[in-house]
């Protein structure tokens, strides 16, 4: 396969969609990273028990 | 049988969902990279090109689909008042737009040494290219409207028009001269692909499925938990007003 004169454009193909998916992948954790943050302070604050969909 | 629409039922079940879905994800990607890559031939025209097909082709697919994903959302929001059908809408334009943004990448990459350019302005991309517009203005008109309501109902409306655009691409390469081929999987009188590269593609088609669903229960998930983190908000912000005025509300010790 690396023989072939158009290895580079597959090999960027498959770098691009690692990089695309990694991507959704992470946005979506660290969103719910920082809202599980976010809720857990304020419910703190309110001294309201609010299911952060985890427990 | 449990109530799907309730937010709390929903967390409930993408608790157990999640994980399950996210191992199948993985699973299939392995399987199906390991075949694209290197048990499936190359192309006796193509060569080793071709393999840019098993990721290009499932995210095309994936990119129509998420849309009619939303279309399904947009009527549970304007026809039933779905409680959930807005944050499940919300949550999938970006994914769409990963999937839309994948599939003009790769096919530029595998446009290059096939076609000898990276674009050209014919039926097909250009209706792709207009489904990302789209994506992207989706999720720019939830950003603008300040009302949730309000939000939900002009993107409902705005997805169920963008929605004309789904057919165009896919008889886009039927109704003009595209220098994109014509469907060879989901056609009349079955697939013209070989069974050699039609198990990779199906798997990877499979595994890009998998991932939307594990990334969309998360998403909306993130959506329902930004709601109960907008009321309690809302919430300590009126009773942080309302202490000094009413004076019923006072400060705790600390």
């Amino acid at each position: 396969m690396m023989r072939d004169p158009n290895f580079g454009f597959v090999l960027a193909a498959y770098c691009v969609a690692a990089f695309v998916v990694i991507g959704m992948i992470a946005g979506t954790l660290l969103d719910y990273a920082a809202l599980k943050k976010s809720l857990a302070r304020l419910s703190a604050r309110s001294g309201r028990a609010v299911d952060d969909g985890q427990k | 049988m449990p109530n799907y629409a309730n937010p709390a039922e929903f967390l409930r079940l993408a608790r157990i969902a999640v994980p399950v879905t996210a191992a199948l994800t993985g699973v299939l990607f392995a399987v199906g990279l390991y075949l694209a890559l290197f048990d499936s031939p190359p192309d006796y025209q193509q060569g080793e090109t071709v393999r840019i097909m098993y990721l290009h082709v499932p995210s095309a697919w994936m990119a129509m689909f998420v849309y009619i994903v939303m279309c399904s959302a947009a009527l549970g929001t304007l026809v039933w008042r779905h409680p959930l059908a807005d944050a499940a809408q919300k949550a999938a334009a970006p994914l769409g737009a990963g999937f839309t943004f994948l599939c003009l990448m790769t096919g530029s990459l595998w446009g290059k040494p096939m076609w000898g350019t990276w674009w050209v302005w014919d039926a097909r991309l250009t209706s792709v290219f207009v489904l990302f517009l789209i994506y992207l203005g989706i999720i720019a008109l939830w950003q603008v409207v300040e009302d949730q309501g309000k939000a939900a109902r002009l993107v409902a409306i705005f997805t169920l028009v963008g929605g004309v655009n789904i057919p165009i691409i896919k008889f886009s390469v039927d109704w003009w001269n595209t220098l994109h081929q014509s469907a060879s999987v989901f056609r009349l009188g079955g697939p013209t692909i070989a069974m050699s590269m039609l198990w990779p593609l199906l798997i990877m088609a499979l595994a890009y499925t998998s991932l939307f669903l594990t990334l969309h229960m998360m998403a909306i998930r993130n959506e329902i938990l930004r709601r109960r983190i907008k009321r309690l908000a809302m919430i300590a912000a009126a009773e942080g007003e309302a202490a000094p005025v009413a004076g019923i509300f006072p400060e705790p010790a600390e």
